[in-house]
């Protein structure tokens, strides 16, 4: 059942006293995306007041860890990617990031090529060197479940059995490129190491350091912008540095067919439809966030009020 | 209990190279002890928090440098030969010596 629907009719009901209040789908979408904004950044700031608790004995286990809670809500919003490689040492974060929460680097490379024919759910190179083995004969080269990097789309799949010397079963569809040979690298899945944030004002200190300076075991990375600059400096290709972030929530769309009386008709397979991405009890807080803004919107005060004190009163509860 | 199972230790779980964990009780690798110390003692809920993976590497690397100092005493022996101005260069993990031998005439002298 859509979200965005129940929250948009609730929040219709409580402004429409004496039939002042109308709200437009478009003011609506607005506020609806202001409002999961805000709730999405305070599941952070709860997190860590609760972190906080649980280091006093001030939070409970079972179903009093609320630490638990906002961690699923979280990592519901959890990706991981490679990231795009740019020049040199450099990579580019995706333009949905709101947070990175860790970068990682897969420092055995096994082996790497190109295609020469395209199949399904599987890798094929005729000029691979050295040659795939199953094992019937040598050990089994490369390892089952290491990681199988497309490095011009950066799809990633898991070698799932090997078939022959030219030929590697893959867990996903990576290689599609039928005219054309697609660029490849084979990881050692359980060599993996996070590349560990250091800030701008520590890295020179740290690339200079004797003892500590970044390696391929344990590198390290700053951030500008949108770009991370990875050291030590030889890590250069293409698939080689994953990111698992927290992206922003989608903007939430009440979408609708078309107008009956007056009204706008909900219209669920729009393409532009999206629904919250919050969980379902964040419904009240969603709506009392919107009855602040509407209630600005239609001058108000009392709907201004009433979201403002919903509001106060659930935080209160929660303390 | 061993730390690691047979298969993986003779032939790395049919994998290559079979030879990957031959002889791998001799040494704890300090990959394992910066991961482990990470594992254990650094984040929100356990004794150290705020500190980054550089300060435990520095650390850990400190300490197995004072461990070579004190404890270790790994006696190498090296072959070298003076130069004209009777001078050899140190090994980089020198620490202090045992004994210097001259060799002469096909024998070695203290």
């Amino acid at each position: 059942m859509a979200m965005i629907n129940n929250v948009r009719n609730t929040v219709l009901a409580i402004i429409n006293k004496n039939n002042y209040g109308y709200l437009s789908p478009q003011d609506f979408n607005l506020y609806a995306q202001q409002a999961q904004m805000d709730m999405f950044e305070d599941y952070f700031y709860q997190y860590n007041q609760y972190i906080n608790r649980e280091n006093i004995r001030q939070s409970g286990t079972g179903y009093a860890d609320i630490v638990k809670g906002l961690e699923e809500v979280i990592d519901s919003f959890s990706e991981e990617v490679f990231l795009t490689g740019g020049t040199a040492n450099t990579w580019s974060l995706p333009s949905d990031y709101y947070l990175v929460n860790k970068l990682y680097y897969y420092p055995t490379l096994l082996t790497s090529g190109t295609t020469t024919a395209t199949a399904a759910n599987e890798l094929v190179d005729n000029t691979a060197n050295p040659p795939f083995s199953n094992g019937a004969v040598t050990p089994q080269y490369p390892a089952l479940q290491s990681i199988v990097v497309n490095t011009d789309t950066l799809k990633q799949a898991f070698v799932q059995s090997v078939a022959n010397a030219t030929t590697i079963n893959l867990s996903a569809d990576i290689f599609q490129a039928v005219a054309s040979g697609e660029n490849y690298s084979i990881y050692d899945a359980n060599n993996i190491t996070e590349v560990e944030r250091v800030t701008q004002k520590k890295i020179f200190f740290l690339t200079s350091s004797t003892l500590g300076s970044p390696t391929t075991q344990f590198p390290a990375y700053v951030l500008s912008g949108n770009t991370v600059s990875v050291y030590p400096t030889s890590i250069q290709n293409n698939g080689d540095i994953k990111a698992q972030y927290i992206r922003y929530p989608k903007p939430p769309q009440w979408t609708f067919l078309s107008l009956t009386n007056g009204e706008p008709i909900f219209d669920q397979t729009s393409s532009t439809y999206q629904d919250f991405e919050l969980p379902l009890s964040d419904e009240p807080g969603l709506i009392a966030k919107i009855c602040q803004y509407v209630g600005i919107e239609i001058r108000e005060a009392e709907v201004y009020q009433f979201g403002q004190n919903e509001e106060v009163q659930d935080n209160q509860i929660q303390v | 209990m061993a730390y690691i199972t047979d298969y993986l230790y003779y032939e790395n779980n049919g994998n290559s190279p079979v030879d990957k964990n031959w002889g791998s009780y001799q040494y704890v690798s300090l990959e394992d002890i910066v991961n482990n110390f990470m594992l254990m003692y650094q984040g929100n809920n356990e004794i150290l928090n705020n500190i980054e993976r550089y300060q435990v590497i520095f650390h850990a690397k400190r300490g197995i440098q004072e461990l070579n100092y004190d404890a270790m005493k790994e006696i190498k022996i090296l072959q070298l030969t003076v130069d004209s101005q009777i001078r050899f260069v140190l090994p980089p993990d020198y620490v202090n010596y045992v004994e210097y031998l001259c060799m002469r005439q096909g024998f070695y002298t203290l």
